[in-house]
């Protein structure tokens, strides 16, 4: 049994071998609390980043490798890299049925899932001792990815659907326990309620509007439904479906590595973390996007001609990152991947599956 | 075995630690079971309530009863991210500092559990490192100081940073990679931010006193060759570099680690107390011993628990020549007492003193929530040690016994410490100090002359043997630091 599954059943777990006490339900030593869906578990912590696109996060700085440094002789040796996670997000659970990570840098929902909510154990530590897990402490989610969000906000508002730059969180309010999301924007102000709906892996957001324009609703990749505005009120559900090779548990689906093959690579992008900086959609990350990249030409930093983008050119590009760096990259920021032939071999199918028709 | 606990305590003698007394009762309160007793709080309600705001997220609320066991508590608020700052203004209305924000919780029906989480302000930036904790004292204007911790090298920053990040600010032991690391910000009633002073590096308590003095610790480590004691005033630098990257006046091309260490001491404020590692390791909450003798004879003075050891340090202030200096020493130590020291609040008739604990994360689990009560049995110790021009009086809490008045019956060495980007640091230029006079001024007051009283942050030893009080009590603490800044003129 692989270890995502094994979380995905303690999950299941915790809710027998946890039981919650009396009508207070206190954050327990239980390194995986959980909700219900009458009385939902609000939870504000580091999260974990499925591989969120800069487009999604795009209220955030980035975040950079650094010179491992020495307190007597400064810079030294090496590198530390950052990690993956969101900082400021707020996490609500209604039991196995749904979790959702709302941000409240980003003002908006990052991503839903299911079947348990998060392995706190990274972060809280072990019970007894509490050893915290070193550079790795973010929470793990336990269960199945089912939405991600994609593209920008899903709100549109004045007429038309403009990005919304820049949201002020305004906090939120706790009804039936259910938490209602606050946010201004410009001159409108924006609360939403979000809850599972009534088939399986949908999701219900409330809105209450009030904005100088029309408002609009748009979601990249999945399907909606959106009520009626009622003088700024109305509600959309998003029907989720499980999300393959974004850290969930439908990225354990089998695939062969007897032969490369795209599946593979696929997987390979996610586990290897490469998703931290090559996008799939187009958006610019600390390296180039791997979208319409395959068979292009690509400006190499230091060279007068450009390189096509073939097998041999992402192949070198895996194994020695620094010898062709596309121009506007910085030197030096990836690593060697110094993996094998046929796992080279199906991420570079993986990206060719982007390539531009 | 049986023997072993007295050859502790014997051991204990002659260091730091406080001599046995009945004068303050040491209990310990449990928590719900299953409740992690990560104290990052605590305060008291007007209608005499203790509030806890724990580390993992919930903020538990219940009436102190006389059995420390009876506490029945319940939930006022949830899904906090590390709180570690509160301040109560009323039954239905707590602040908190956690990790990304300052949250206003109102409990609006009245139901005994907020409703509302208001962001009352978020100016600081995350850059997803565990250690950037904040605490947060109110100004007592409707606004707040809120002190934002560094990020530790013991973890990484992410990918995606809430705020700003600096790569300048991310080098460094301890460093300041996203907004506002290391600063004490201030946020008026409108929520509206200024930046108000820097250079800090875990200044995990901060303090606003009765008479209007805001004061922070620190934590020893990079640029804090020991635990500080600073009088915080706007506009000034406390010495931990990495911070200086969010000064707006701050050229962005230089890397502060690169300063010549001159030029750092320069621009830098000193602490008014250094306290030796054997005071203190890591300041947290420092709180001002209230009016009266409920709480024993010190009002007025500060106690600085310390989040690194059993212990809770007593802090002497005194204004010399328009800067704040003074003397430390133990006030509470073992006993009982736990590690992980982080909180305190007195309860509404300032008997008992409150002390939440944790340190989860930092270093060893050490947590809970202890109090100490005063039993009306004033303790035999130096009240305060103060500078002259030429010495030091010490002036006791009692009539001092025969013979107290002997040269050979105090010890001086004196040291400093240095700033560096190092880890901590050892007391440096160690000598002996020589008593070259003393005098029994009134029956509860000794002078002492010493040589080489010098300003510039000399930390100045002594420790005691034979004195003893009239009715014929030792002193409770054997060991006494004051910070010479400057010179009594």
């Amino acid at each position: 049994m692989n270890s995502r599954n094994l979380l995905f059943l303690l999950g299941l777990l915790s809710l027998v071998a946890f039981p919650v006490a009396g009508e207070d339900r206190f954050i327990t030593l239980s390194n995986l609390p959980m909700g219900t869906r009458e009385k939902p578990l609000v939870l504000r912590t580091y999260f974990p980043d499925p591989g969120l696109t800069r487009e999604v996060l795009s209220n955030h700085d980035l975040g950079y490798r650094a010179r491992k440094y020495s307190p007597g002789k400064g810079d030294v040796d090496g590198f530390v890299d950052p990690i993956l996670g969101i900082p400021g997000a707020i996490g609500v659970n209604f039991g196995p049925d749904l979790s959702i990570c709302w941000d409240a840098t980003e003002c908006r929902l990052l991503y839903a899932w299911r079947g348990g909510f998060l392995d706190m154990t990274n972060y809280w530590g072990e019970p007894e001792s509490g050893r915290r897990k070193g550079f790795g402490y973010i929470p793990e989610l336990v269960g199945e990815l089912i939405f991600v969000a994609k593209g920008s906000h899903p709100l549109g508002i004045f007429d038309q659907y403009t990005e919304i730059l820049a949201p002020e969180f305004k906090g939120y309010r706790v009804i039936d326990g259910v938490p209602e999301f606050h946010y201004t924007v410009g001159e409108a102000d924006v609360r939403v309620k979000i809850e599972p709906g009534t088939e399986p892996m949908s999701i219900v957001k409330h809105y209450t509007v009030k904005a100088p324009g029309e408002v609009g609703y748009y979601e990249t990749g999945y399907k909606i439904k959106k009520t009626d505005d009622k003088d700024g009120t109305f509600s959309v559900t998003i029907q989720g479906k499980p999300v393959v090779g974004m850290g969930g548990a439908a990225e354990e689906q089998e695939y062969s590595t007897e032969k490369p093959n795209v599946e593979w690579g696929a997987a390979l992008y996610t586990n290897l973390g490469c998703l931290a900086c090559h996008s799939t959609d187009g958006t610019r990350g600390h390296g180039p996007t791997f979208a319409g990249l395959y068979g292009e030409e690509v400006p190499i930093t230091g060279m007068d001609e450009k390189v096509i983008a073939d097998d041999a050119y992402i192949e070198e590009s895996i194994v020695n990152p620094t010898a062709k760096v596309v121009e506007s990259y910085p030197p030096g920021y990836m690593p060697p991947y110094p993996i094998g032939k046929k796992e080279i071999k199906s991420l570079t199918m993986f990206i060719k599956t982007l390539a531009n028709e | 075995m049986k023997s072993f606990p007295l050859l502790v305590a014997c051991l204990l003698v002659g260091s730091a630690a406080v001599a046995q007394d009945a004068s303050y009762k040491l209990e310990t309160i449990p928590f719900p079971e299953g409740v992690p007793p990560e104290v990052g709080a605590v305060g008291f309600t007007p209608s005499g309530k203790i509030v806890v705001a724990l580390r993992r997220s919930d903020v538990l609320i219940a009436t102190p009863t006389e059995d420390p066991k009876k506490f029945e508590w319940s939930l006022f608020a949830s899904g906090l991210h590390n709180a570690c700052g509160m301040h109560i203004v009323s039954d239905k209305e707590i602040l908190i500092s956690q990790m990304p924000e300052l949250t206003r919780l109102i409990d609006e029906d009245g139901d005994g559990s907020a409703d509302i989480y208001e962001n009352v302000a978020s100016p600081w930036g995350m850059s997803g490192n565990y250690h950037e904790t904040n605490h947060m004292v109110p100004d007592g204007k409707g606004g707040y100081f809120v002190a934002v911790g560094t990020a530790s090298h013991n973890g990484p920053v992410f990918y995606n940073v809430r705020g700003e990040y600096s790569k300048v600010g991310r080098r460094g032991r301890n460093f300041s990679a996203a907004s506002w690391k290391g600063w004490i910000l201030h946020i008026d009633a409108e929520g509206n931010m200024t930046p108000w002073a820097s250079g800090f590096r875990m200044h995990n308590g901060i303090y606003l006193d009765s008479k209007g003095n805001l004061w922070a610790g620190d934590n020893q480590g990079d640029w804090k060759g020991t635990t500080p004691f600073y009088h915080v005033e706007k506009g000034n630098f406390y010495g931990h570099v990495s911070s200086l990257v969010w000064d707006p006046e701050w050229n962005p091309e230089i890397d502060p680690l690169t300063l010549p260490l001159e030029e750092i001491n320069e621009m830098k404020t000193d602490a008014a107390i250094l306290l030796p590692h054997e005071m203190n390791r890591s300041a947290s909450e420092p709180i001002e011993i209230p009016e009266g003798d409920v709480f024993g004879p010190y009002a007025g003075q500060i106690l600085l628990p310390d989040n690194n050891g059993e212990r809770i340090a007593r802090l002497m202030l005194e204004k010399v020549d328009g800067v704040f200096q003074g003397a430390c020493t133990q006030f509470y130590e073992a006993e009982g007492l736990h590690m992980g020291n982080n909180r305190v609040v007195f309860s509404p008739d300032n008997t008992t003193l409150y002390v939440g604990q944790t340190s989860r994360g930092w270093g060893p689990v050490a947590e809970g929530l202890q109090r100490l009560t005063y039993t009306g049995e004033a303790p035999f110790d130096i009240h305060t040690m103060s500078l002259t021009k030429t010495g030091f009086r010490l002036t006791y809490t009692g009539e001092l016994g025969e013979g107290a008045e002997k040269v050979e019956n105090f010890s001086f060495r004196r040291f400093r410490y240095e700033d560096t980007s190092l880890y901590g640091g050892d007391p440096l230029d160690v000598s002996e100090i020589k008593v070259t006079d003393i005098r029994k001024v009134d029956g509860k007051t000794l002078e002492l002359d010493v040589e080489n009283l010098e300003p510039g942050g000399w930390v100045y030893e002594m420790t005691m043997k034979n004195v003893a009080s009239a009715d014929g009590r030792s002193q409770r603490t054997g060991l006494f630091c004051y910070t010479v800044n400057k010179l009594k003129k």
